[in-house]
């Protein structure tokens, strides 16, 4: 699965940024501070305006085609051979992995191979690629963070996002008990499977709460959404935001 | 009949000592198979060797199931090919009647549950009795496993105090595990004791030297394959392994991923019937190989993989899924992830489809699978088959149109999400299921797209 | 029957594959130094309530004879074809102890309800030991049959560190099986009749032996 490419040794001058249509309507704060995060560091940030959405949630529900009609236009507009970034953990590993598999007897395929090779999920790209040095300026804050299941079992970057939080100095981060379970998003899972889909998320609010934590971040907008949705409806609310977002205003110089 | 799997999961969710029994069971088999694999290096590498043996196995199968058949028969045990669920009852039936039997004792099998054995030897007038002793509870209780590997880990001691004190004369309620075992005890060896024919499952068949290898801790099974004059040994046909040294690793894989042992307590290799020097072991033995859709499940490439199935049970410890709703939900002999991907298989999608929906996709089952089946790939590879089905949902298949039609052309989504940002105060409150649980997510004033764009011309 | 046959090879032979990919493991079977390997042998054991006794050649028929008595288990399995089943006997017969020894000499269905009703313990010696998972090998025969170490309640099982194996894969070698074939019946044997089947609560003795004793014989150091 070592098919990255390395750009470490000569830090990139630009990345493509793929927002993930999730963002784009309803976090668009995260894509900014994602952006700023990187631009931050020297890389120019190309978003193509074109972009729409990496097709992950057809694909997983059995409909590939449209799957693949949607992708192959990402495809072409990411080609130039530039890192990907994406700041989602399910929407990264679909570009990553799951590109090839769909594009397999597509005559596109190379071209997935291709671009496969070039996708990072966000906080992978900040703490492997660009080895940013966070400087916390926040008061003190307990913080608990989930993981989504792409990010941690596909993507593996499960430390990633922890090393960057654990970089703060004011933030102490506390594990949720069985954290590797997941939330009960599974896109189209929690539409078809309500019951089940609740279910599990009530679990998982529970023992976000039971941390202690005042905040909670993640690096998926789908796992938040799920999440803190559940917990307003339930007045048991703690903040929840996107990594990329919590990390920029702890690190901002001008508050 | 089509399996209502969401109903029977609701149904599920609403029983707090199903949720509680499985929590609490599942956290148990997570952390013991946790602890049994202290080195995730080796657990990689062995994970690998069982992925290679059993995929070079499957390479070779019909030559593989013909040296077994060559060999067993070498060693006297009598081998029988099944295609149907029927015509392996019907080869048990036929061997019990030349016996004469009228008890057959059994031990841990799913593929008879696969086929229906009880039942059907039942219909007969032959007595089938579970002798594992969760198989023996479930059997009492007149259900079915809800585990491949715990089949009564549903049940909680408390019910089965109960259900031991009223099926079981002179039994008084205890909640002593100790003591319950032991009306088991006295029980099933009085049963070994008369029964005149012995059942079992196979773990691992081995080609290169005709053996039978079965895995247990209770001794139920070596009970069933040691006492009884006959022995008969049912399994599907995935089992065939090519040679013995194959077994070490395999047999490693199959405890430490199922109950977190390093090995079971006893493991069986059967050769031969008794021989005539020998005291004991039955005088037949048996070995029904039983295809039920395997054949066919072989003819894709990618499904195929199923096969390597080693029948451990850690893709549903693991399944978040599996541990809120239980295996009775699903409705189905095999249940979990591996079920999702075994039963749509051997019953068709139109019937068992439904079930594959049961899957958050979120991959803890393919990470802990021994012999790294890709369950998830898996499952939805057969959501796809299902989506091209003529049955297929209507509404589902109008909205992945319309979701292409506005996600596939820029403009169309331009306006759909500017639409959206600009009427955000008036979106929906209520968007079905989602704010039964939650609130609705909220669109934001602007979209990403535009606040770049607003950046560009700052 | 061969009809079915036929239809299920003609099925799988008709399948297309990929040709199978050489997927790389290093996996090796763990090892151990020789002091390691009968301390791993005796820890897995004792993790899996096998009960054991180190003892020597002089003395071991003695601690029987003292499991014996302390456990006040009088009818005996036992062989009176193996050497130590002779030495069982004749410490038996040394001393008054009121423990009958019974050889297991007759078939199984003449013989089934004393094994089944009468018999409380049996004695046997084993074929070989693996280390990595505390288990011993026994290879059931004429003299010791199959049902010697299942149906009785306690089994004690007599080991010589000599044959102490490092894994599984190491007797298989050993044995030659591959080539050889194997004998009717092969136990691996890692502790006594276990079941977790109520509630994940470990109980003993389900169905076969519900102690295990094992009397071990460590090499003498030189």
């Amino acid at each position: 699965m070592n098919t990255t490419k390395t750009f470490k040794a000569n830090k990139p001058k630009k990345i493509y940024f793929f927002g993930t249509c999730l963002i784009d309507l309803f976090y668009p704060e995260a894509g900014i501070s994602a952006i700023e995060l990187i631009e931050r560091e020297g890389v120019d940030v190309i978003f193509p305006q074109q972009q729409t959405c990496c097709g992950q949630a057809p694909f997983n529900s059995g409909y590939s085609q449209e799957a693949i009609d949607v992708a192959a236009m990402q495809i072409e507009l990411l080609s130039e051979p530039i890192p990907v970034v994406v700041p989602s953990g399910s929407c990264a590993s679909m570009m990553k992995h799951h590109y090839p598999a769909l594009f397999s007897n597509h005559p596109m395929c190379e071209k997935a191979v291709e671009l496969s090779t070039r996708v990072y999920e966000l906080t992978e790209f900040l703490s492997r690629v660009l080895n940013v040095v966070l400087v916390d300026r926040g008061k003190p804050v307990k913080v608990t963070m989930h993981t989504s299941c792409s990010a941690r079992r596909e993507m593996g970057v499960t430390e990633d996002g922890l090393s960057l939080l654990k970089q703060l100095s004011q933030v102490d981060v506390c594990e949720p008990e069985r954290a590797s379970e997941c939330c009960g998003f599974g896109g189209t899972f929690a539409i078809k499977q309500p019951e089940i889909s609740a279910a599990m998320a009530e679990d998982k609010c529970q023992a976000i709460i039971q941390t202690g934590a005042s905040q909670l971040v993640s690096g998926d907008c789908g796992c938040l959404m799920n999440l803190s949705g559940m917990m307003e409806k339930n007045n048991q609310g703690i903040r929840s935001a996107h990594l990329a977002e919590f990390l920029l205003k702890r690190t901002q110089t001008t508050d | 009949m089509k399996n209502h799997f969401r109903e029977q999961a609701v149904e599920a969710l609403a029983d707090p000592s199903i949720r509680d029994n499985f929590r609490g069971a599942m956290d148990f088999l997570r952390d013991k198979r946790q602890a049994a694999f202290p080195n995730n290096d080796e657990l990689a590498e062995l994970r690998s060797l069982g992925h290679q043996i059993k995929a070079n196995t499957l390479s070779r199968l019909p030559d593989l199931l013909e040296q077994l058949e060559e060999n067993c028969t070498k060693n006297g045990i009598h081998v029988h090919w099944a295609e149907t669920p029927e015509q392996a009852c019907e080869i048990i039936h036929s061997v019990i009647k030349q016996h004469d039997g009228k008890l057959a004792v059994k031990g841990k099998s799913m593929v008879s549950e696969e086929i229906s054995l009880n039942h059907y030897l039942e219909a007969q007038g032959i007595e089938a009795l579970e002798s594992d002793m969760g198989e023996y509870i479930v059997q009492l209780a007149n259900e079915t496993p809800s585990h491949i590997i715990m089949p009564a880990i549903h049940k909680n001691k408390d019910q089965i105090a109960h259900l031991f004190e009223d099926k079981i004369e002179d039994v008084k309620y205890t909640e002593s595990v100790d003591e319950l075992i032991g009306t088991g005890r006295r029980i099933l060896r009085e049963k070994f004791f008369e029964a005149d024919i012995g059942l079992s499952g196979v773990n691992f068949a081995v080609a290169e030297t005709g053996t039978l290898c079965l895995v247990e801790n209770e001794g139920n099974g070596r009970m069933c394959t040691t006492v009884p004059p006959v022995h008969i040994a049912i399994t599907g046909i995935e089992k065939v392994v090519e040679k013995l040294s194959d077994i070490p690793p395999l047999l490693s894989l199959l405890t430490r991923s199922a109950t977190g042992q390093n090995i079971s307590t006893y493991f069986n290799m059967i050769s031969s019937p008794r021989k005539t020097d020998e005291k004991d072991g039955p005088k037949e033995v048996h070995l029904v190989l039983l295809d039920n859709g395997r054949s066919r499940m072989f003819q894709d490439e990618t499904l195929q993989q199923t096969l390597r199935c080693i029948r451990c049970g850690a893709c549903m410890n693991h399944c978040p899924v599996y541990s809120r709703i239980g295996g009775h939900a699903y409705g189905t002999v095999y249940p979990g992830p591996i079920g999702q991907v075994v039963m749509p298989q051997i019953e068709g999608l139109d019937k068992q489809g439904e079930m594959t929906e049961g899957c958050s996709l979120n991959g803890a089952c393919g990470e802990v699978c021994p012999v790294e089946i890709p369950l998830p790939s898996l499952i939805r590879k057969l959501r796809e088959q299902k989506a091209a089905l003529p049955s297929r949902g209507r509404k589902e298949a109008i909205a992945w149109t319309v979701w292409k039609g506005i996600y596939g052309t820029p403009f169309l989504y331009k306006c759909f999400t500017y639409a959206a940002t600009r009427f955000r105060h008036v979106s929906p409150k209520s968007i079905g299921s989602w704010t039964d649980y939650r609130v609705a997510p909220k669109p934001a004033p602007k979209t990403l797209h535009e606040l770049i764009r607003e950046r560009k011309n700052d | 029957m061969s009809i079915a046959k036929d239809n299920i090879l003609q099925r799988l032979r008709a399948a297309k594959h990929k040709p199978s990919t050489e997927i790389p493991s290093n996996w090796q079977p763990p090892r151990f130094d020789k002091k390691e390997r009968l301390l791993q042998f005796k820890k897995s054991l004792i993790m899996a309530h096998a009960d054991i006794i180190e003892t020597t050649e002089d003395t071991w028929a003695q601690e029987l004879l003292k499991i014996a008595t302390s456990k006040r288990l009088t009818q005996w399995l036992y062989s009176p074809d193996t050497v130590s089943g002779l030495a069982f006997n004749r410490m038996v017969e040394s001393q008054p102890s009121g423990i009958t020894l019974t050889p297991y000499n007759q078939p199984i269905e003449t013989f089934k309800s004393q094994l089944f009703h009468e018999i409380e313990a049996s004695f046997t010696e084993v074929k070989a030991g693996i280390a990595d998972t505390g288990t011993l090998v026994i290879i059931p025969d004429k003299s010791e049959p199959r049902l010697m170490s299942l149906v009785p309640p306690v089994h004690v099982a007599l080991f010589r560190e000599s044959t102490l194996l490092n894994n599984f894969s190491e007797l298989i070698e050993q044995e030659n099986w591959a080539t050889k074939g194997l004998p009717s019946n092969a136990l691996l044997v890692s502790g006594p009749s276990k079941t977790a089947d109520i509630q994940q609560t470990l109980a003993y003795g389900a169905h076969g032996p519900k102690e295990l004793i094992v009397l071990i014989i460590a090499d003498i150091k030189t």
